[in-house]
């Protein structure tokens, strides 16, 4: 009954014929060719033909029989006035034009110029002229004549060739642009003529398609577009058609476009819709082609638009509105493949403008053309299908393209036969739902789609490819390839949480599922849709529950679908013949969980043999409670697993509600905390101890189920589980999800799992102490014993110490410490000794530090140190780090009052210029301990010298707390010095007194004493007064009374110049004197000059000399009185003894002097 | 329809004249009544004399917004869909006309929506990287045959997505998908960051916006939230 089949297949609905989407060639017709016997002709007809290289002329070439008849035209009609067209373009017409009838006929003739029967030879090729001419009845279709010539080479245009052409040319009536010459045998330029000959033809060809349209136009003028709107159109597609016959293709765009305005003035009515649509599709099909062909994207996509804005709501009646969608999804997936092709030859598409989105606007089409007809199901099964095929065929065999067949070329505007109508759309409607497979349809066209968005960048878009493709099969019940379609795509939308989107895959999946008895994915997708982030009906998540339950007990779900297919059915068939897995493995990670679990480490590290202490919070949000068999964690280290399983057994379940917390049994959205508690091996300490899967088991079914939860992110502490924070439902989701499971335990939330824990390894037992002996001293080197003591098992090595000054920035510690006599900077590390401490034993080191300051100060002493072990692990090995903060008080050593004195020994802070003057230091020892003062020195400025030779003094004396000493420097100053300032320091050099030392220990003397300290004073300030005489006394050092001594006067110039004074000596009641009692005279400069006095002195004790004065520059304005000078340096008293007795006899000689 | 509303929706106007007493026009009056289906006894109350110079600026301005108004409410009434989506492409929030209206809009027709509103992300995702000039707003991200998608992208990469009809036989214009997206973005910024039980990842629950969502579907008549 169907055997004929083939033929309604073929009839689509706006289906582009093959003739318009061939490309149209120039069709050039050969004839005199006789390609199977003739070895020459073949040459030809083949380098024609077919061995066309892509740069050569496009033309189609064809053979012609002789008898062959070529269409003959029509005889024009001479007026228009009563025609009405019947309808827009006849299906004949393009073929007719693209295969049949050629603009050039070409002749080939073998005729030599120099042949001997020329003439003979020459009638019979007109005769083929002739009989050529004859099979072209009114078409003006050019006619080309060859000569094939075997001569090598063009012959030379002699006056016998010459006149034998023109001959030849008045004979066959054709002109002399049309003859043409190939001498076949030369090889060498063969392709060259043939070249040249298709361009001629190509020329005469474009000629004859010019004269066409020429013509063509010729008759618009009688034309009124009343009548004749759909001539207009035809004409100008036909003008568009010979254009691009030309290969004018601008002008064929513009032809096309001038079509397509005109086809949009005509009046559309039911009649001739389908007409319009179907012609406006083929001339945007044209368009659109040659635009993309001329590199003109843009224009063809607003061209596309153009077109589908008009006719997107061009509405037939609903009996045929699936005929409307189908129309509509075609030219989009035209389009799309107009697109595509444009795309291989070189277009580059957009992320937003490629040919997926036609595509995907074709499916959708598709799609609503596929419901369009779903209502008519019904009706037309009560077709006569005979009658139905009759008129497909006749609808493929129609006169016009887009005619309905059962009223051809009808295009009056009356009220159309109802009967006729009502029968004729059964008949179309039966064809679309006998012959048109809906669903491959789409998905086809959906997989061009997706393919398209996978190439441009779309990767979402793809997806949703793939979904509605899943839809399609899950529609037709292909539900296994539904199932893989969807799989494909959920771990995306997982992660994506698109919630809506999620569930809707979620369910159509499960569906699939469910009706086609796929225990695995069954189960799988019906945990996943338990959780209360997916929102249904609570009733609806139960009855799931409890057929998930049902299943693993192979037994039959309840009908979740209130469909009246019977699944049941399958189910039991799937259960007898056993097709099913009995392990069911469902990764938890990234599926919306019906039960969270977070895992924490009640520690983020364990010390050494503390117990390892690991809680595992559970929650069940599925809408049923829900019993599990067994807990099992698994760790890093597999040894540990055995600690973390949890399988409470059967009999305590039989003994009821009283241990239901001991049991794996979990209510809805109630938290339950399952603890664990572990020792860790010693091996392990030092390690760090990692989760990595938790998993339950469902065993009490037949079917064995394991959820397992990974950690996925190991090294990356405390990710996973937490990761998809989206599916856990957070406080403010559950509360708008429509499930009524709103009370979520707030508790969890605040869990933040924990899934790595850190086995700390026990310290070494090593002892740092620091020994002192406060107060420190100023600028001593403060030594601090450092003992470490190692009471452990294994002995340390690789010790170094670092001694950080606290409370100071790293960069000002340049101070330097002192070990074993070497300095060293502070905050560097420095290797104490190079062998080990061996158990048991400590090692002991001095270090010197420096006191700066008064302050006090506090030092860090870190000591690091490896224990020398080479397999232990739970000892800490790598470098171990003892500290130890000590805290110095420092006190001044000594204390140093400085005093100026004259050379008298009187305190005076008037020093002059080469004057010698005393610095007197008192040392008072303020140290609780004896010091022993070494030397003490100084070490003065610029400009101030000894008085005598130096030599260092040593003192080597002890001094006890409170000891004072004094020390004596004889000093003078070579320049003057006019503002305050410091002579130089003063340099202590002491030691902790050893003999102080109760300790008898010899070391400990040996090692604590013989450092030296130095410390500095710093000396007073003075300032050198310019003098200008300088009065030197010579004095014995007693004097007796009655006994004349000699008082001299040393008076030297310090000026550079002479210098003029008055010296007088006051008159005293102590003595008596002789000598210049009042003079004046001058000191030359630099030089000294001296005065004599002799005294009598004439009472006993300490008695006052006579005041000696002296004035500077006495007759001038300026006097200066030498007083207060001479007070410092000229001494005022004298002691005078009383007179020995025993020497009486010689006291006349005193007398005498005294007379003098 | 309040009569403040009406002010609202003008703000222009309420900007120039705050403070004033004002009257209008009768004849701009009645086109604006009209247009907003209120009676006009309620129009009498803001009829408050004034001098002609502050009528004939008022009327100017008028014109010139009237336009704004109806471009702005025919532009929401083919709201679609928008979607809120943070920077982990989480939908924070969402809303489709059929949320509304469900005889609009067919649940399946819903799901489509979504899923072209999730396949936009492909194209912001693209733009992300290229997006030199630092205006979040995106413009035009797609076209089909039904629908346009205009999209807004955050610094922080926040992105949201508005989904306008095409069938509606409407231009549009660039600025009313502009100004609606930055509204929507900066209520989106008061509804998150100012508060501070806003857990970030989650949807946003929030009856401001709800209310200017609303408005943007044009719902509510309510032109400034």
């Amino acid at each position: 009954m169907l055997g004929t089949t083939v033929v309604p297949a073929d009839y689509e609905i706006g289906k582009i014929p093959d003739e318009l989407s061939h490309h149209p060639l120039p069709l050039i017709y050969f004839a005199g060719l006789n390609i199977n016997s003739n070895q020459t002709h073949h040459y030809v007809w083949e380098t024609f033909a077919n061995k066309r290289a892509p740069d050569r002329t496009p033309m189609q070439y064809r053979l012609m029989d002789n008898d062959c008849m070529i269409p003959p035209s029509k005889q024009k009609k001479s007026t228009y006035d009563w025609y009405v067209p019947k309808g827009i373009l006849k299906t004949n017409w393009l073929i007719k034009h693209l295969h049949e009838v050629p603009s050039v006929a070409v002749l080939c003739v073998e005729l030599d110029w120099d042949d001997v029967n020329f003439n003979t030879r020459k009638q019979e090729c007109v005769n083929q002229v002739e009989a050529l001419r004859g099979q072209f009845i009114n078409r003006s279709c050019r006619i080309a004549l060859v000569l094939l010539q075997k001569s090598l080479t063009i012959p030379i245009e002699d006056a016998m060739t010459t006149e034998r052409a023109s001959n030849l040319c008045e004979a066959c009536d054709i002109n002399a642009t049309s003859l043409f010459v190939l001498p076949y045998q030369d090889s060498q330029h063969f392709l060259g003529y043939i070249y040249r000959m298709e361009a001629a033809f190509f020329e005469l060809s474009s000629s004859y398609y010019q004269q066409e349209m020429k013509f063509i136009r010729s008759h618009r003028d009688q034309l009124n577009k009343t009548n004749h709107g759909l001539l207009f159109v035809r004409h100008q597609f036909k003008l568009g058609f010979f254009s691009e016959m030309r290969q004018d293709f601008q002008g064929a765009i513009k032809n096309y476009k001038q079509a397509y305005a005109n086809l949009m003035e005509i009046r559309s009515s039911l009649t001739n819709i389908y007409e319009i649509m179907v012609i406006a599709g083929f001339i945007n099909y044209k368009v659109c082609r040659l635009l993309f062909n001329q590199n003109d994207p843009r224009e063809a996509i607003a061209h596309f638009q153009k077109h589908i804005n008009i006719f997107k709501s061009k509405d037939e009646t609903p009996e045929l509105e699936f005929e409307h969608f189908a129309w509509l999804s075609k030219q989009f997936s035209i389009f799309g493949d107009l697109f595509d092709a444009a795309i291989a030859s070189g277009l580059v598409p957009g992320q937003i403008q490629h040919p997926g989105y036609y595509y995907y606007e074709s499916a959708l089409l598709a799609i609503k053309r596929q419901a369009a007809i779903e209502p008519f199901r019904e009706r037309v099964q009560f077709i006569n299908k005979d009658t139905a095929l009759v008129l497909i065929e006749e609808a493929l065999r129609i006169e016009f393209y887009g005619q309905r067949p059962w009223r051809p070329g009808c295009q009056s505007l009356n009220p159309l036969d109802p009967e006729k109508e009502r029968e004729g759309i059964k008949v179309l409607q039966y064809h679309e739902l006998v012959y048109i497979n809906h669903s491959t349809l789409i998905i086809n066209l959906l997989k061009d789609a997706m393919n398209q968005f996978k190439r441009n960048k779309c990767p979402r878009m793809m997806r949703f490819m793939t979904v509605l493709i899943a839809q399609q099969y899950y529609d037709v019940n292909d539900y296994p390839n539904c199932l893989t379609h969807l799989n494909q795509v959920l771990p995306f939308y997982r992660t994506e949480k698109w919630k809506q989107i999620l569930v809707s895959i979620l369910t159509t999946a499960f569906n699939a599922a469910y009706s086609s008895a796929n225990l695995t994915e069954f189960v799988k997708l019906g945990f996943e849709f338990l959780s209360s982030w997916i929102p249904a009906e609570l009733e609806f998540k139960k009855s799931i529950q409890e057929s998930i339950l049902k299943v693993l007990s192979l037994q039959s779900p309840l009908n979740l679908k209130n469909s009246e297919e019977n699944i049941d059915e399958a189910w039991q068939k799937m259960f007898i013949e056993g097709t099913y897995d009995t392990q069911i493995t469902i990764k938890m990670n990234p599926i919306v969980p019906f039960i969270e679990i977070k895992p924490v480490f009640s520690q983020k590290a364990y010390k050494w043999q503390e117990n390892v202490h690991l809680k595992l919070y559970m929650l069940l949000n599925a809408p049923m409670p829900m019993n599990f068999d067994k807990l099992s964690l698994t760790f890093d280290k597999s040894y540990y697993n055995q600690f973390c399983n949890y399988c409470p057994s059967p009999k305590s379940s039989i003994d009821g509600d009283t241990n239901d917390n001991a049991l794996l049994h979990f209510e809805p959205m109630v938290m339950k905390c399952f603890e664990f508690n572990f020792e860790a091996r010693i091996e392990d300490y030092g390690k760090q101890l990692e989760i990595t899967e938790i998993t339950l088991f469902m065993n009490d079914n037949p079917i064995k189920v394991t959820f397992n939860w990974i950690n996925e992110n190991p090294s990356d502490n405390n990710k996973c589980f937490s990761h998809n924070s989206c599916f856990s439902s957070s406080p403010s989701l559950t509360s708008s999800s429509t499930s009524s499971i709103s009370s979520y335990p707030p508790k969890f939330y605040h869990i933040t799992p924990t899934l790595t824990t850190f086995l700390e390894p026990r310290k070494p037992i090593v002892d740092l102490s620091l020994v002192n002996a406060s107060p420190a001293l100023l600028h001593e080197m403060y030594p601090i014993k450092i003992v470490i003591e190692n009471k452990d098992e294994y002995s340390i090595k690789d010790i170094s110490l670092t001694i950080v000054k606290m409370e100071e920035a790293a960069e000002t510690q340049t101070v330097s410490f002192i070990l074993d006599g070497f300095p060293l900077a502070l905050g560097t590390a420095q290797k104490l000794t190079e062998s080990m401490i061996d158990p048991g034993t400590s090692l002991i080191k001095i270090v010197y530090l420096p006191i700066s300051d008064l302050n006090s100060q506090r030092f860090m002493f870190s000591v690091l140190f490896s224990v020398n072990s080479a397999e232990s692990t739970a000892i800490s090995s790598g470098p171990n780090l003892l500290k130890e903060i000590v805290s110095i008080q420092a006190i001044n050593p000594f204390n140093i009052s400085f005093t100026t004195c004259t050379p008298l020994n009187t305190p005076s802070r008037v020093i002059r210029l080469m004057e010698p003057f005393v610095l007197k230091a008192d040392i008072t020892c303020l140290s609780p301990l004896p010091l022993e003062l070494i030397d003490c020195n100084v070490e003065l400025n610029q400009n101030i010298f000894h008085t005598l030779p130096y030599i260092p003094t040593t003192l080597n004396k002890l001094l006890r707390s409170d000891d004072r000493t004094e020390c004596h420097f004889a000093l003078y100053s070579e320049s003057q010095i006019t503002q305050e300032t410091g002579l130089g320091v003063l340099v202590i050099r002491w030691k902790k007194s050893t003999t102080s030392n109760h300790n008898s220990n010899t070391e400990s003397t040996e090692e604590d004493g013989c450092q030296i300290n130095k410390i500095k004073f710093t000396l007073p300030a003075i300032t050198v007064q310019n003098s200008y005489l300088y009065v030197e006394t010579k004095l014995p050092e007693f004097g007796t009374t009655r006994e004349s001594l000699l008082l001299t006067y040393n008076l030297a110039n310090r000026t550079d110049d002479l210098l003029p004074l008055s010296l007088s000596l006051d008159k005293s009641d102590n003595f008596m004197f002789a000598g210049n009692c009042s003079v004046k005279f001058s000191i030359p400069a630099k030089s000294q000059s001296t005065q004599l006095f002799v005294l009598y002195p004439l009472v006993c004790g300490h008695v006052s000399l006579p005041k000696l004065k002296i004035i500077l520059y006495p007759d001038t304005e300026n006097p200066i009185d030498m007083d207060n000078v001479l007070e410092d340096i000229v001494p005022s008293y004298l002691l005078v003894m009383p007179q020995r007795k025993i020497y009486t006899p010689f006291e006349p000689i005193g007398n005498a002097v005294l007379t003098k | 329809m309040e009569l403040p509303t009406i002010i609202k929706m003008v703000p222009s106007v309420i900007l120039s004249f705050h403070g004033l007493l004002m009257a209008f026009h009768g004849d701009i009056c009645e086109s604006y009544f009209n247009f907003f289906k209120c009676s006009a006894r309620k129009l009498q109350h803001l009829i408050i004399s004034l001098s002609n110079a502050a009528i004939l600026k008022f009327k100017s301005i008028l014109d010139k917004s009237e336009w704004d108004v109806v471009g702005c409410l025919q532009f929401r009434m083919s709201v679609l869909a928008l979607v809120i989506v943070n920077s982990d492409n989480y939908p924070v929030f969402i809303k489709t006309r059929h949320d509304y209206d469900k005889s609009k809009m067919s649940a399946e027709e819903n799901m489509n929506i979504l899923y072209n509103m999730n396949a936009t992300l492909d194209i912001i995702e693209e733009r992300q990287g290229q997006n030199q000039n630092r205006d979040p707003y995106l413009g035009l991200l797609n076209q089909c045959e039904s629908y346009k998608i205009y999209g807004l992208l955050s610094a922080t990469r926040i992105k949201i997505l508005l989904m306008v009809s095409t069938n509606v036989s409407v231009m549009f214009r660039d600025s009313e998908a502009r100004s609606t997206l930055k509204q929507l973005y900066s209520s989106y910024i008061d509804v998150t960051t100012y508060n501070p039980f806003y857990c970030p990842g989650s949807e946003v629950q929030s009856k401001k916006l709800e209310e200017l969502v609303k408005s943007v579907f044009g719902l509510t008549a309510d032109y400034n939230r």
